[in-house]
């Protein structure tokens, strides 16, 4: 158990989060803090349940068509999915950093840390797109109707860039969703508002950021190993 | 060691409804802004209201088509348009291509198609989900366990928004001239049908987006439950309504995300054709399917469980007796919870492999386990209870007369062999009315008028609520009833036309839901009247123990002047003399 | 609720909390996130090695491994690196147990997704013949030629083709057979023959989709000319 001193100059106006008072219908902000913390889970919940769709379309699919998802599997690099792999990895421990630097009140590496999370999303995207997206779909393959590679083996091939598409889409749409809200972090912690008193805003992002992270731990495997 | 800052303890403050002297527009934005819950609770109620209109409307419709085997409607245009907004269309005298702004009357079979389509969508997605547990449950739930106000206020009122967003989609499917694949969106139908129109991917999107009001409510709900109980309310000094009220909020966080999956891949599907669901791109329809039912058949425990806790409350209430066997009644509903999840396949059984039928069909069975506990302890409430027949009790006493007959007909669908014979017919179609209607709707509607006077502070008209009670009831029975018959006999639900021998049953049919109809309009204008110039309400009018009836009517901006106090509990009657009320009213058994 | 419960009640203290904020949520070391990091990155690496392992041996020793033990190979990491940031990530370990529940919870939900739906399995696709027109394998893309509300969709028709049939003719009209067979080969070589041999019994795809000829033949002979999708070499067809 740490103990956390903050840093009072005597006069000088104290930071935000040193004045912060929870909402009135709480009792305590340990209550509100925990209640938020709570719920960010129970969200989290709903996340991995949604990924669950395309998690069992992907194993319906994988156990119906093998040869399609073997396939399809050895179209992908494994190195670009190693190197994004690593890439959230890095920026899920500088977010579980973030969150100690704000109950340290460490100000700056509090905003350092956020910084870097967002360059490592920002590089996520950016190579799935320029590694991944734009040379496969010029190449034709293309999930459904789109579908013109025409070196294709097995018919069900199209079903296999479907799940690919719609999985790893919708995992970048998270991605977004997540830098978003970190973005909105960021700005507030230039603001001061985040500190031992305030932090959970720090911490329910972060935990959000995390479940981006579980799922590409998932996806990785799942679409770039397995063949 | 702190204190409690008492700064939040509000003598002076009127109650959530006083406008405090503000205009007619700074009112709105007052509404419009609220992270009240009650408030919310309120915007909530006449939001799922006017859906219920019009859901009713397009229902009351699908009977008056039915009450002739022929086609009633004029057989016009085949574009199976009903108002064109500029749609391409044939020239019939040039050949051309012309955008077409007029209104036409549309072939009676689409119609049709897009009346019941609109009715199942309207209902479910938009009217029972959301209707106890959004209305009363906002409204109540923090009461009744003695908080301020729900855990996340802001996310509430943005989970209204999001429900408002989501019906617009709806109603703007339905302007469009809506879709006509049936609530359940089945592929490769949904895919194919109207492809390059909007509106049946709008009236998916609509559901998309309302379930993620559902999921915000759930959530909140769960969280305020374990984290804003007052001190002295344990787990089990909790009224029922509340138990209920958190096995739906775990359903509805568990089961909801998937429907949000599934019918975001329809609208990849219908937009950008992926395939997935789609069998001629190599795609799998059962598997739309299972991703389908997963979420509604849990969700149909979303919708009844919230009508079970607020039975619990009316025959407690109304019969000023100890609820029988509560905590039987409290696990069940978490039970109900469980079993929701492992029983979606009988939705399939004609699509699945024989293994796969037995096994949902043999879990299907255990639902019944729970249900029955509930059941049989609301009828030991009401052995020796002092039963007053208001029309909140006359309710609750019709919901188990309906639901029981909706959950026993359930279980010939459950057999794999009765089912074979009776899927997809007017069976099916009476029975699940039974539950939905019968059940939750009857519920509701029961709730509603015993909560009322809590809510807006005015008594409504006791005779002519009895009055629309049994209009409702008998017309409800007259409807659904015989269309047990039909479906026994082989009127396959869905079909706008149908053979002579039938036509006795729909005339019966289509007779009850015009005395339903009237009883929901003679309701109306009870609560209407009742809002314009009933008498005012006392704060507790039913003798009622539970936490909603200390605070007065309607309650002040925080609920409680002070942070309540417990010192009985929700169904002591037999030892306690409600608050706010006398003992001449309310009178205490003799104690032996 | 009754009056003892309130009697031991502090309500100045309701739920035994005290003025310190958060007191009771750790500070996570920074060594230990390191250290977290660093094994993640280590399975990682674990994973990927064990894939191309398998991949070399398969190739080096003809053996034939089955899929399943990829699969398990690779889905057993991942849930040991899942575990790994749920719990000194996301911080599970030193949280309430109640979060740690509602994530078990959410685990079995999602467990009774996969698991039910893959239930009929064997009875997917099974397709009467009387009933449906055939359906053959990757679909003959009956809706591809519908136009979309986007207008951007690809308002393709393929003539009852498959899609992976129609890409290649399509591509050899534009670029002759000359051009597809020399490229083919390069991919060939580049690639291995992925797809093009039977690589192992767990590795062809389960052959119920379609009309199956001999599934209904007691009772309705398959009396018509469709053809069979359930042979393995006719899928290898459409490749060459």
């Amino acid at each position: 158990m740490s103990t956390i001193n903050a840093h009072h100059t005597p006069g000088a106006k104290p930071m935000r989060w040193e004045t912060y008072k929870h909402e009135h219908h709480w009792r305590t902000a340990a209550d509100e803090f925990d209640a938020a913390k709570l719920g960010m889970w129970l969200f989290l919940t709903t996340e991995v349940l949604l990924f669950g769709g395309i998690f069992c379309a992907y194993a319906i699919f994988r156990m119906m068509y093998p040869e399609a998802f073997t396939n399809g599997s050895s179209y992908l690099d494994w190195r670009i999915g190693l190197i994004n792999t690593i890439v959230l990895l890095i920026s899920s421990f500088t977010v579980a950093m973030s969150v100690r630097c704000a109950q340290l009140n460490q100000q700056f590496w509090l905003k350092a840390n956020l910084i870097i999370t967002l360059i490592c999303a920002a590089l996520f995207v950016v190579i799935k797109l320029t590694f991944e997206y734009i040379p496969k779909l010029s190449q034709g393959k293309a999930p459904g109707t789109w579908f013109s590679y025409p070196y294709a083996h097995h018919p069900e091939e199209p079903i296999w860039w479907g799940i690919y598409y719609a999985g790893t889409g919708i995992h970048a749409l998270h991605v977004f969703i997540g830098a978003g809200l970190l973005i909105w972090v960021l700005v507030r912690s230039f603001k001061g508002i985040y500190g031992p008193k305030n932090y959970t805003m720090v911490e329910t992002s972060g935990l959000y950021w995390h479940l981006v992270d579980l799922v590409w731990i998932f996806l990785f495997p799942l679409l770039y190993l397995i063949h | 060691m702190t204190a409690i800052d008492t700064s939040h303890d509000h003598h002076d403050e009127g109650s959530f409804l006083d406008r405090k002297g503000m205009g007619l527009w700074s009112t709105i934005w007052d509404w419009a802004t609220t992270v009240d819950h009650k408030k919310i609770g309120i915007m909530y109620l006449f939001a799922v209201l006017t859906m219920f209109f019009i859901g009713g409307v397009a229902g009351l419709a699908i009977r008056a088509e039915l009450l002739e085997p022929m086609r009633t409607s004029a057989d016009g245009a085949t574009t199976g348009v009903m108002i064109n907004f500029g749609s391409p269309v044939q020239d019939p005298d040039t050949g051309e291509m012309i955008r077409d702004y007029t209104v036409t009357p549309n072939a009676a079979g689409n119609t049709f198609n897009r009346m019941f389509t609109l009715h199942g969508a309207v209902m479910v997605f938009m009217f029972i989900v959301p209707a106890v547990p959004a209305s009363l449950g906002n409204f109540f739930l923090p009461i009744m366990i003695g908080a301020k106000d729900v855990a996340f206020p802001k996310l509430n009122l943005f989970s209204w928004y999001i429900y408002v967003t989501g019906s617009l989609f709806g109603v703007i499917g339905l302007i469009l001239g809506g879709a006509d694949t049936g609530w359940t969106f089945y592929t490769p139908y949904s895919i194919q049908t109207d492809a390059d129109f909007w509106r049946v991917t709008l009236m998916v999107m609509a559901a998309f987006i309302l379930g993620f009001s559902s999921i915000l409510t759930g959530l909140n709900f769960v969280v305020t439950v374990h984290k804003l109980r007052a001190p002295g309310v344990g787990w089990f000094d909790m009224p029922l309504f509340i138990w209920a009220m958190y096995a739906t909020s775990i359903i509805q966080v568990l089961a909801t995300p998937v429907i949000g999956i599934t019918l975001l891949l329809l609208v990849f599907e219908r937009l950008f054709r992926i395939g997935i669901f789609d069998p001629s791109l190599g795609g799998d329809a059962v598997l739309y399917q299972h991703f389908f039912w997963f979420y509604s058949h849990p969700v149909v425990y979303v919708m009844i469980l919230p009508g079970m806790g607020i039975i619990s409350e009316l025959l407690a209430v109304h019969g000023r007796k100890h609820i029988f066997g509560y905590r039987a009644i409290a696990f069940s509903s978490l039970g109900i919870a469980a079993v929701s999840f492992l029983v979606w396949g009988h939705h399939l059984f004609t699509a699945m492999s024989p293994l796969a039928s037995m096994v949902f069909s043999a879990l299907t069975f255990l639902v019944a386990i729970p249900t029955a506990i509930k059941v049989f302890n609301w009828i030991a409430t009401l052995y020796k209870a002092s039963i007053a027949l208001n029309t909140p009790m006359l309710y609750a006493l019709g919901f188990l007369f309906l639901f029981s007959i909706g959950g026993l007909t359930g279980l010939p669908l459950a057999t794999l062999a009765t089912d074979l014979h009776l899927h997809d017919s007017y069976f099916v179609v009476a029975h699940f009315h039974y539950v939905m209607m019968g059940g939750t709707v009857i519920a509701f509607i029961g709730g509603l008028h015993h909560w009322w006077p809590k809510m807006f502070g005015r008594m409504y008209n006791e005779r002519v609520g009895i009055i629309a009670f049994a209009l409702v009831f008998i017309g409800f029975n007259v409807t659904f009833f015989t269309q047990f018959f039909l479906g026994t006999q082989g009127m396959p639900r869905r079909y706008a036309s149908y053979v002579d021998e039938f036509q006795i049953y729909h005339q019966i049919s289509t007779y009850g839901s015009w005395v339903l109809g009237l009883g929901f309009m003679l309701h109306l204008g009870n609560f209407i009247h009742s809002l314009l110039a009933g008498p005012k309400a006392p704060p507790n009018p039913w003798g009622g123990l539970s936490l909603e009836w200390e605070t007065e009517s309607p309650p002040c901006a925080h609920n409680f002047h002070h942070e309540p106090l417990i010192k009985h509990g929700p169904y002591d009657f037999e030892t306690v003399v409600p608050p706010h009320c006398s003992e001449q009213d309310f009178p205490l058994p003799k104690q032996h | 609720m009754s009056h003892d419960a309130t009697a031991q009640f502090n309500p100045l203290d309701p739920h035994g909390h005290h003025d310190h904020d958060h007191e009771g949520h750790i500070v996570v070391d920074w060594k230990i996130l390191l250290g977290i990091l660093m094994a993640l990155l280590f399975f990682t690496l674990l994973t990927v090695s064990a894939a191309n392992f398998e991949k070399w041996i398969a190739a080096e020793f003809d053996v034939v491994i089955p899929n399943w033990v990829n699969v398990m190979v690779a889905m057993s990491i991942a849930t040991v690196k899942a575990t790994l940031v749920c719990a000194f990530f996301m911080q599970l370990f030193y949280d309430k147990f109640l979060n740690t529940v509602i994530m078990l919870f959410c685990l079995l939900a999602l467990g009774l997704f996969l698991g039910f739906s893959a239930l009929d399995l064997g009875g997917r696709g099974r397709v009467n013949d009387f009933i449906a027109a055939p359906i053959v394998l990757g679909g003959n893309s009956e809706t591809a030629g519908m136009q979309s509300v986007l207008g951007s969709v690809p308002n393709k028709k393929t003539n009852l083709l498959t899609q992976i049939e129609f890409a290649k003719q399509t591509y050899i009209e534009e670029h002759g057979q000359e051009a597809w067979d020399q490229h083919n080969a390069e991919l060939e070589a580049k690639h291995g023959h992925h797809g093009s041999h039977p690589v192992s019994d767990a590795n062809r795809s389960i052959p119920t989709h379609g009309i199956t000829p001999d599934l209904y033949s007691t009772t309705e002979p398959n009396h018509d000319g469709h053809t069979s999708h359930d042979d393995p070499a006719h899928d290898e067809d459409d490749g060459h």
